[in-house]
């Protein structure tokens, strides 16, 4: 491992859903928007909102998107493929049906030339090892993400790093979503709630219900989990306003997650790509909900040579601002935080190109 | 999630005893055609009868009941799905449009089974022509 690290800069173009959903970008348009502000060099993608049909792509479409990435000088970092378990309404989809739809997903994702195909953690350990041939076949990383209400000390997440350290292969890792780590609610959605109408009670006992888990630490076990989610429920209806219930509960607890940074040290070595989750920047340049700079300087610390995308996620509330002016302040704060602590971001297409190869070409072992 | 776009501003089209209306996907990805599980669509109060509904995707008109079969087929992220049915409409300047959508994300389950989402908006716009 090299000492320090230097991230490589990037962005998923999730952070600008509304600009993509909302056709004010095709996505050429995007890609193109991306490079032109400096967003870049790392690209990441989500398969199924950007790619029509995907995964089904024939070969020209494979070439158009190739040439769009070479145009823009961009480096693909991630493709992020979805565990669709429940496209039947009969049943869920069997083991084998899965693994199916998984691969078809992986191989499209390997085609269009991503290293990486981030897969969600509803993919037990088995699928893993059973997917394990897929990934060496089409020479793709597999990387389980690691998101809120799930952290590094939970059951499922040990047994996959479990799993890795036995199978030992390099093409299988996690994502590190820094939304499993936060500091607090973020005040552009308490803002939003106060724009709906909840009151001013609701919304500082919503704060003090965070912070009491935050306390706590995150949830042990899913029922855990599923105890906290209900207590939102019933806190809002509590104090009048049982219709923010549910919305108040999935982003409590599925968007700020309670873990503390150093959790992430605990499968560091298979962290092979980072989600730069974050809601927004105040007018201080900071991140007022997620601990930016005690998460960058982490990764410096243990010498992460892969990819960051920053990972706008305050678009589902926040329709006011620009995305993209917000993810350059992100981006910003990022880079203050890597200089810092004695390092640098990669901003270098050619630099991170060269060291994206390393990151994905050695092995990983314990650290 | 993105349920402030549900319904496409000024798509409503009022013709002698018809009405149709662009719905917009609230999520941020394509969703498999056969997570669509219902669609109900009012203007100026009353109701487009569910017999009358055909709903237009990928070039397609289906009724709703085709849908469930259509694993294979996806509502992309930024296509609208034309809802069209039978509605006696009476001219006006600007009409009231209402539009639900339940859907299912495939990829979270709960312990209640696949997450579905039940996203309602009401818009005002003027009625066109095609």
């Amino acid at each position: 491992m090299t000492y320090p690290g230097a991230p490589i800069q990037g962005v998923t173009l999730y952070s600008f859903t509304r600009a993509f959903h909302g056709r004010q970008y095709d996505l050429e348009g995007l890609i193109r928007k991306v490079a032109d502000d400096g967003m870049g060099p790392g690209l990441e993608i989500i398969g199924f909102s950007a790619f029509r049909g995907f995964p089904d792509i024939d070969d020209a479409y494979v070439d158009w998107f190739q040439g769009v990435v070479a145009d823009s000088g961009l480096v693909l970092t991630s493709c992020a493929v979805n565990t669709d378990i429940g496209i039947r309404r009969d049943r869920l989809l069997t083991d084998e049906e899965l693994i199916a739809y998984m691969e078809r997903q992986i191989a499209a994702s390997a085609r269009l030339g991503f290293p990486l195909a981030r897969v969600q953690i509803s993919l037990t350990p088995d699928s893993m090892e059973r997917l394990l041939p897929v990934a060496e076949r089409y020479g793709i990383t597999l990387a389980i993400e690691i998101h809120a209400h799930h952290h590094p000390h939970a059951p499922m997440v040990q047994a996959l790093r479990d799993r890795y350290e036995k199978l030992g292969s390099p093409l299988l890792g996690f994502v590190a979503d820094w939304g499993t780590t936060t500091s607090g609610l973020a005040p552009s959605m308490v803002e939003a709630y106060r724009r709906r109408g909840a009151s001013q009670e609701l919304l500082q006992a919503a704060d003090q219900l965070w912070r009491q888990y935050y306390q706590d630490g995150p949830p042990p076990t899913e029922p855990a989990h599923g105890e906290r989610f209900g207590s939102f429920i019933e806190l809002a209806g509590r104090h009048g306003f049982p219709e923010l219930g549910i919305d108040l509960a999935i982003n409590a607890t599925g968007l700020f997650g309670p873990a503390r940074v150093e959790s992430w040290l605990e499968i560091m070595p298979w962290v092979r790509h980072v989600h730069g989750k974050f809601f927004g920047i105040d007018q201080t340049g900071e991140e007022p909900s997620v601990p930016v700079r005690e998460l960058v300087a982490q990764l410096v610390e243990t010498g992460y040579q892969g990819a960051i995308s920053s990972e706008y996620e305050g678009w589902h509330w926040n329709y006011w601002d620009d995305a993209f002016d917000i993810v350059a302040g992100e981006q910003a704060l990022q880079r203050a935080a890597a200089t810092d602590a004695g390092s640098q971001m990669v901003v270098d297409p050619a630099v991170a190109r060269n060291q994206l190869q390393g990151h994905f070409g050695r092995a990983v072992a314990a650290g | 999630m993105i349920n402030d776009r549900l319904i496409e501003a000024d798509s409503l089209v009022v013709e002698p005893g018809r009405v149709s209306v662009d719905v917009r996907i609230p999520w941020y990805r394509a969703i498999p055609a056969s997570c669509i599980r219902g669609v109900t669509v009012r203007v100026d109060g009353q109701v487009v009868p569910t017999e009358s509904l055909r709903c237009e995707l990928n070039g397609k008109a289906r009724r709703l009941d085709e849908f469930p079969d259509l694993v294979d087929e996806s509502w992309f992220t930024t296509d609208s799905l034309t809802v069209s049915g039978e509605l006696d409409v009476e001219a006006a300047d600007q009409h009231d449009v209402f539009v639900n959508l339940q859907l299912y994300i495939p990829y979270i389950v709960t312990a209640h089974g696949v997450l579905m989402i039940d996203e309602s908006l009401e818009r005002q716009m003027p009625g066109g022509t095609r």
